[in-house]
């Protein structure tokens, strides 16, 4: 919000306006209404800050400070808390990615880069959050990530991320991030700084405590192969709706497989003046019968907001897959929904009941 | 250390409260003004007294942010009413009234759209600092001040047509930065 009240600089409306009469009890209260919320605000920050300062000064001895190396707490390899979670894919994630053991504690919270990989796809990093309150149920950094060789590519985001997080205690969490790179060259190596100054819980973003997170590390890139395939053999298409596999790249930890969607949104919702949003799920199987977790990195979805022939381009990325496996089969799963009243941030309703199209069956051998 | 119309911004931009209070005190009257007019409907002196409130903790906590004389800060503060104005109003329209029964109605947004809502806001002032200084500024009255189309062009100088196809031609390069990223 900060930016916002920067331009504000620039806009400067003149509001030709009489100022108010406003009673000394209404000012009053609005005196005391502000310098409560106020006061809230600093009590907590300094109580925090204060109790750092005592606990530091305890702990600094043996450590160098502010960033100090751990032993990896009681859970060891981060990946393997998330068997249970159905975004789980992290089977070889352990066995591949570099083991940090960074630790950072600001405002009276310990965050741990435990380990992370990139494997030209993603940065991935597992970390732990520490705290002596508890966060609420999905609390993660929220995070910027610079990462020099990629210069100016990702500053207007052009990324996407996904969170995957498993609470350990009432105070105590795990976080699996996923940062997918869209586009441009996959350097050798990556110099990442990953920084935050807030930590917020997905589940309720009100819910938030400021501090100051940073950490510096360099990746090498795992090996990748690419697959393009042939154009449109990889291809399902019915009532609007044309799904395509592009490409896959294997890499030892994960398969990531390119798609494509072009969604005719009027034909779908057979309604023509109307914001309509087309979502596409997926349901990835191999031929010996494994149902597979997978991220599914959104592109930009569809919604009638983006034209006509707007095609979306998301990635679905597998774990590695059973070795009796010759091939992948991805059903694409339609909803089409609208806009209740046409209100700008209005609550969306289906149109109609969600359907699946024909699948695409990919080979993996 | 006296707080005057001269020193005021500088003891603010340190988080002096002193400051803040010098600060309520000269622009109280105006603030009230601007938050009454756009919610004056609701008829609820809390509402507006809540509006307020947020207005100068608004300034206060973001005091580093401006920049300018004392005639700016004015204008300034008077742009933050606005903008809390119309937030509470957004709220305001989102919240169901309490003697409507409907069972269909599902305000409550989930946390998810919260923060997508929340982190899209920052994505458009991201892709909003691409655009030419001009359109920023229309766009910011338009999507967070809420003008009309004939209140910008008398703001900017400009004729209506000229702001319409300001925004027209803005949204069209915005969704073109939009296109090369993503929104989950």
């Amino acid at each position: 919000m900060k930016k916002l009240y920067k331009q504000f600089n620039h806009v400067k409306i003149d509001m030709e306006l009489e100022p108010m009469e406003v009673s000394t009890h209404e000012k009053e209260r609005i005196e005391k209404r502000i310098f409560k919320v106020k006061k809230k605000k600093y009590f907590t920050k300094y109580m925090a800050a204060a109790a750092i300062f005592l606990l530091a000064t305890g702990i600094t001895v043996g450590y160098t400070f502010p960033a100090f190396a751990t032993n990896i707490p009681i859970i060891g390899n981060v990946f393997s808390l998330f068997v249970d979670n159905e975004k789980y894919v992290f089977d070889n994630y352990g066995q591949y990615s570099t083991t940090m053991g960074i630790s950072q504690e600001s405002n009276g919270v310990e965050v741990t880069i435990t380990n992370a990989v990139y494997d030209t796809e993603n940065i991935t990093i597992a970390y732990t959050i520490k705290s002596d309150k508890s966060l609420g149920e999905r609390p993660v950094i929220e995070e910027s990530i610079v990462v020099d060789e990629f210069k100016e590519r990702y500053k207007h985001s052009g990324y996407d991320r996904n969170y995957i997080v498993q609470k350990l205690s009432d105070t105590e969490y795990a976080v699996v991030y996923v940062y997918q790179l869209i586009e441009g060259t996959k350097p050798e190596e990556v110099h990442v700084k990953f920084q935050g100054d807030e930590i917020i819980d997905l589940n309720n973003v009100n819910n938030v405590v400021a501090g100051n997170w940073s950490f510096e590390f360099t990746l090498q890139a795992l090996k990748s192969e690419s697959q393009i395939f042939q154009k449109d053999s990889l291809t399902t298409e019915a009532e609007g709706v044309k799904v395509a596999v592009l490409k896959s790249t294997k890499t030892p930890i994960a398969t990531t497989f390119y798609m494509s969607e072009l969604v005719d949104e009027a034909l779908l919702a057979q309604e023509y003046d109307k914001v309509r949003l087309v979502f596409v799920e997926y349901r990835v199987m191999d031929d010996v019968g494994n149902h597979y977790n997978f991220i599914h990195h959104r592109g930009t979805a569809h919604s009638t907001d983006f034209g006509e022939s707007h095609i979306n381009y998301p990635r679905i990325t597998l774990p590695a897959f059973d070795e009796r496996a010759t091939s992948i089969t991805i059903t694409p799963i339609i909803s089409v929904n609208k806009v209740k009243n046409d209100a700008i941030e209005g609550e969306v309703v289906p149109v109609k009941e969600p359907f699946e199209i024909a699948p695409i069956q990919i080979p993996v051998r | 250390m006296k707080i005057t119309s001269d020193n005021f911004i500088k003891h603010l931009k340190k988080k002096r409260e002193e400051a803040l209070q010098y600060v309520i005190g000269e622009y109280i009257g105006i603030v009230k003004a601007i938050i009454y007019n756009t919610l004056k409907s609701y008829n609820d002196p809390q509402i507006i007294e809540e509006c307020i409130s947020d207005t100068f903790l608004g300034a206060y906590e973001n005091a580093r942010q401006f920049e300018g004389n004392q005639e700016d800060f004015r204008k300034w503060l008077c742009t933050i009413a606005k903008f809390q104005a119309i937030n509470k109003q957004r709220k305001l329209a989102k919240s169901a009234l309490f003697y409507e029964i409907n069972e269909n109605s599902d305000t409550v947004k989930s946390a998810e759209e919260e923060y997508l809502l929340k982190a899209s806001t920052e994505e458009l002032l991201n892709m909003m600092s691409q655009l030419e200084q001009l359109d920023r500024d229309i766009f910011t009255m338009k999507y967070f001040l809420n003008m009309k189309n004939e209140e910008i062009a008398k703001h900017c100088g400009l004729t209506k047509a000229a702001i319409d196809n300001r925004l027209y031609r803005g949204k069209k390069r915005l969704q073109q930065i939009h296109l090369g990223g993503s929104v989950t």
